[in-house]
């Protein structure tokens, strides 16, 4: 069976929780939820209100009905941007961010939204005083500040627990896009001064692709990206205006947030440090096996710093793409390489235009899988040497 | 569906009227939700249903979590109207 080390794309496999609670709800609740009013859609309904507070508990989030249902974090972060930024808005935002918010910011730009990007160090890491300085640079005063918690390329972890409250204290919306952290670090939205929260409900919360959700803090009312029914008030013209109707129209997947409550019992049954410790401990081997080999260069954190479930690598003279391809069809390794949707990231971390190998373990890899990835690796860079020799 | 003496009640959306439910039935309450009836709203509203006797102590379950139902309807001789958003009515 193939050795699979993409948990940063999604999370696989899935406890076993999440594949019977999709089957059961499959077979048995595959019903539309808070549309009619028979007892199986009424079901349907109570079970999605329950993953509704579930992922609110989660976060600490007061309200679940300021949890949106999305299809993914992308969606939630598009939700977002494009429902409340408007022409003359001034928004902060990294050189560390993934296309899911570099591209809507990109487009917003040309609609009036003036975007700055503050530069990351070299191993991925944002200050906070560097934040502070963009929210205020300029005499007007941002509107938002946006960044990923985690970042994809290179696991470096951004100080949101300093930049949230100070954003708080000065009336700045603070949005985290939380992708890559979501069941692997801890997240308080009211602790962290946090009022827009985008996580993907398929990666570190182990549930089904097509889940995630946008939390947002009571008053933000955006405007919809999509319209249409939401079950109740069917006479209006209009979109509701409370949430999460007003911005969770058509069809919700009651099956696959099904999977996703199951996924979140799981995390939270073995809990965040657990998971994390195992994490952790399989990078660290990777991280001290490949500074054995020859020719690596390993970027982001160094093992001082904190870092989220992600360790990414090059190789002196080599195409990451190639390697990637040698480790999938000799040894059935799946890693990620390329520029992981990020290429603001890689460029600032100068891997750009090639990339760079992301290994990113999840909660059932073990030591062997990385130590079969470290023998690969070593036999794969014997080979080129003996060819280029 | 509705019988003399039972109440209604109209949230603002089907979120918050599933939580409702929940709560009271967490609070040992009795309460169903029903298909809004016609004549009270248009379109797939969801409603709940209970007893004019539960009135009050459903009116205070539901206060306390800054829930108040968005409006309010009694049956009597088999016709309904609409009352006040009180904790009890005559």
């Amino acid at each position: 069976m193939a050795i699979y080390l993409d948990n940063a794309a999604t999370t696989f496999p899935k406890p076993e929780s999440v594949y019977h609670a999709l089957d059961q709800t499959g077979r048995h609740l595959a019903i539309s939820p808070g549309r009619g009013s028979y007892s199986l859609a009424l079901e349907a309904g109570r079970l999605v209100y329950e993953v509704r507070e579930t992922v609110a508990e989660f976060f600490n989030i007061p309200d679940p009905s300021r949890v949106v249902f999305t299809a993914n974090a992308t969606e939630a972060i598009n939700l977002a941007l494009f429902g409340l930024l408007r022409p003359g808005d001034r928004v902060v935002s990294t050189t560390m961010e993934h296309n899911a918010v570099s591209r809507p910011l990109q487009v917003l730009a040309s609609r009036g939204i003036e975007i700055e990007r503050v530069p990351a160090d070299t191993t991925g890491q944002v200050s906070a005083a560097a934040i502070r300085e963009a929210v205020t640079n300029g005499g007007k005063i941002a509107r938002m500040v946006v960044l990923s918690h985690c970042s994809n390329v290179t696991g470096s972890i951004q100080p949101i627990e300093e930049i949230g409250p100070w954003c708080r204290q000065q009336g700045v919306l603070f949005m985290v896009d939380a992708a890559q952290s979501a069941g692997l670090l801890p997240i308080d939205v009211q602790s962290m001064g946090i009022d827009l929260l985008a996580a993907a409900g398929h990666k570190g919360l182990l549930g089904p692709a097509g889940t995630g959700f946008l939390y947002l803090v009571e008053g933000l009312q955006p405007t919809p990206l999509i319209y249409g029914g939401t079950g109740g008030n069917s006479a209006s013209p209009l979109m509701p205006e409370e949430l999460p109707e007003r911005l969770e129209c058509g069809t919700l997947n009651t099956q696959a947030l099904a999977g996703l409550q199951a996924g979140i019992d799981f995390v939270r049954s073995h809990g965040l440090e657990q998971i994390r410790r195992h994490k952790s401990a399989l990078l660290e081997q990777l991280f001290f096996g490949l500074s054995r080999l020859p020719g690596i260069r390993i970027h982001g954190p160094s093992q001082v710093q904190p870092q989220g479930g992600l360790l990414s690598f090059s190789l002196a003279g080599q195409d990451p793409s190639e390697i990637g391809f040698l480790l999938d069809v000799e040894y059935d390794i799946c890693i990620r390489t390329g520029l992981h949707c990020a290429p603001d990231a890689h460029r600032n971390i100068g891997t750009l235009p090639a990339g760079t190998l992301r290994v990113s373990p999840g909660l059932f890899n073990t030591a062997a899988d990385i130590d079969a990835l470290l023998r690969a690796m070593d036999r794969i860079l014997c080979a080129k040497s003996t060819i280029s020799a | 569906m509705i019988a003399d003496g039972d109440r209604i009640a109209l949230f603002n959306s089907p979120t918050r009227v599933m939580k409702a439910e929940k709560l009271l039935r967490k609070a040992g309450l009795v309460c169903q939700l029903i298909p809004a009836p016609r004549q009270v709203a248009e379109g797939c509203a969801l409603a709940l249903r209970f007893a004019a006797t539960e009135q009050t102590a459903i009116f205070n379950e539901l206060g306390a979590a800054n829930l108040p139902p968005r409006r309010l309807y009694g049956k009597h001789q088999g016709l309904l109207s609409a009352l006040e958003l009180t904790s009890e009515n005559e």
